[in-house]
């Protein structure tokens, strides 16, 4: 199962950028198409089967919940079918990775040196999470 | 049965029931809160231990709404929107944990000085409603300007306010043409999903593809664990540096008065207000989520208690969103006979503190403990494919819910709007909330409307 999901992978060739993260098209227009079918489809199941068994002031409380439950049931069917395309390193952002990071963040370094240098508390919490070489590696080399 | 044991567990239901809603993306918190406090009304709780239950899952689910927001980039509600580009900023320098535990120590904060405060402020109150309620349209106005002023877009931002009032106050009525009713959840997801929905967009026009098409897939370097404290409880007075504790604090405090606000409106305020004012972007970002997501919790707490112990009357935006049951549940709460006819100020006290206390004993560590862990196991397993997927059947369904398809209609106009606006003009969402809220004021001044 697992080797098919990434044959079929290796052949799209592009990705899209959503919310900061990477999908392939097709997969984004069908696990919208699965979320709608499953989320809508269980609130209007739930619109026609509740008022048989439920108080009419509770109707539509509990086809909100199928509904949400639907939607739930298509995040895990979802996240089955189609697995993530980012890359999870757990290890320190090397230069290049840095680099771009600051300019996609259009970052002024003065500023955050300056930042660095005089707040040792906000410095050492950088230092922990082994993000402050990122904002201080052009600085070293100067 | 003691009253007392009734609460408790009625909190420790809520607590859990909560922890859990709020880790699910995108949960409208008046879609879920109403539902489950009517449920707990008509199955017929004492009405002390309904305050404990709604108390207990006000703090859970605004601690744990911070988790998909910070580890996924996608709003835990409509709350959360304002927190976005800096939780997203946090996420790519690899640091998605720091962000939650940071935004939910400042949470815990929030909500622990906004309690007694508006519980206090409450019992002199009487006398300013009317002010509060007759210049709120006035201060969101002057707030748009202000807030788009500062935002990425400055004058374009603030030359587009008219326009989307325009706008909204056109979807308005036309919805209420059709429907009778003036619609709210629609407009908010609208705005909300904006950015995601733009993207999507973008993806689909043939001319504009090129700026979003990406040749590998994204890298994330996530931080390694640090955990400052021993055992099971984390203190959160040393999850924040000093300044982070002062400006959380001192929002908190302020917000706790602006009863009549919207809680989102007030979040983007003080958050930006404080955000201009620090240099460096890893302690703006990690300061400006502490501090919003106090403001968050401190609102909630603050406009459900207020017009509660005050008045009785539903007089603020959460009072007549996710607290509405608590003043009127038919048949077993009205406007006349509720929560404020039924307990004393020492009732509220009481009985809101237990709410409080295991609400936040239940989410709070549970959130410190686990939120990298669950970074990790979400970035690993959960595709963002499957993400925009429930987020956007999420959004159908609570739209539908409030106004059928006509609902649907109004959430993905002001989506394709506001979210374009957002992406390529930078208008920030925050600016967008504070247009809605000013709308109706600024239609009704320029063209009588």
């Amino acid at each position: 199962m697992n080797d098919e999901m990434k044959s079929s992978e290796s052949e799209s060739d592009y990705y899209v950028e959503i919310l900061g993260d990477t999908v392939s098209p097709s997969h984004v227009l069908y696990s919208i198409l699965i979320s709608i079918v499953l989320g809508l489809g269980g609130f209007l199941i739930g619109k026609q089967f509740f008022p048989l068994v439920a108080e009419d002031t509770m109707v539509n409380s509990y086809s909100l919940l199928l509904g949400i439950a639907g939607c739930v049931a298509a995040l895990v069917l979802s996240a089955i079918l189609f697995r993530p395309k980012r890359i999870l390193t757990e290890s320190q952002a090397n230069k290049e990775d840095a680099n771009k990071l600051l300019k996609d963040l259009q970052v002024d370094l003065d500023e955050e040196y300056e930042v660095i240098r005089k707040d040792p508390v906000t410095r050492k919490e950088m230092e922990d999470l082994q993000i402050a070489d990122i904002f201080t590696h052009d600085e070293k080399e100067k | 049965m003691d009253i007392y044991v009734i609460s408790i567990l009625l909190a420790v239901v809520g607590g859990v029931l909560f922890t859990l809603i709020g880790l699910i993306s995108g949960s409208d918190e008046t879609a879920t809160m109403v539902p489950f406090t009517l449920l707990v009304i008509l199955l017929g709780a004492p009405p002390v231990a309904v305050f404990s239950f709604f108390m207990a899952a006000v703090i859970s689910k605004h601690l744990t709404h911070a988790a998909p927001t910070a580890l996924m980039g996608i709003p835990g509600d409509t709350m959360m929107v304002p927190l976005l580009d800096y939780t997203e900023t946090l996420r790519k320098l690899g640091v998605p944990h720091i962000a939650v535990r940071k935004m939910i120590s400042g949470g815990l904060i929030g909500a622990l000085i906004s309690f007694p405060v508006s519980l206090l402020f409450a019992q002199f109150l009487g006398q300013f409603a009317e002010f509060f309620k007759e210049y709120t349209g006035v201060i969101f106005a002057v707030a748009a300007v202000i807030i788009a002023y500062f935002s990425k877009g400055k004058w374009v931002s603030v030359l587009l306010i008219v326009p989307f009032a325009m706008l909204i106050q056109g979807l308005n009525l036309l919805s209420f043409e059709v429907l009778g009713k003036n619609l709210a959840i629609s407009f908010f997801l609208g705005i909300a999903i904006g950015p995601m929905f733009s993207d999507i967009l973008i993806a689909l026009s043939s001319s504009a593809r090129k700026d979003v098409v990406r040749k590998h897939p994204q890298k994330y370097n996530l931080a390694p664990e640090i955990k400052s404290w021993s055992g099971y409880f984390p203190n959160p007075l040393r999850i924040l540096t000093s300044p982070q504790k002062w400006f959380t604090s001192f929002s908190s405090f302020i917000t706790s008065f602006t009863f009549t606000f919207s809680p989102t409106g007030m979040t983007a305020l003080m958050g930006e207000l404080v955000g201009s004012r620090i240099k460096g972007l890893y302690k703006r970002s990690t300061t400006t989520v502490s501090v919003m997501n106090g403001v968050t919790e401190s609102t909630y707490i603050a406009e459900t208690i207020i017009p509660l112990v005050a008045f009785g009357l539903p007089l603020s935006p959460m009072a007549l969103g996710p607290a509405a049951a608590l003043f009127n549940a038919p048949p077993v709460f009205s406007v006349d006979h509720n929560l404020h006819h039924l307990m004393s100020s020492w009732d509220f006290f009481i009985f809101g503190a237990i709410g409080l206390i295991v609400g936040a004993i239940i989410a709070y560590p549970f959130v410190m403990n686990y939120s990298r862990k669950a970074t990790v196991f979400i970035m690993k397993y959960i595709s963002q494919e499957a993400i925009i997927g429930m987020f956007i059947a999420i959004v159908c369904v609570i739209a539908y819910y409030e106004g059928q398809v006509t609902g649907i209609l109004v959430t993905f106009t002001v989506a394709a709007v506001g979210g374009l606006f957002n992406r390529i003009l930078g208008v920030g969402s925050g600016v967008q909330f504070m247009i809605y809220y000013g709308s109706a004021w600024i239609m009704a001044v320029l063209i009588g409307l």
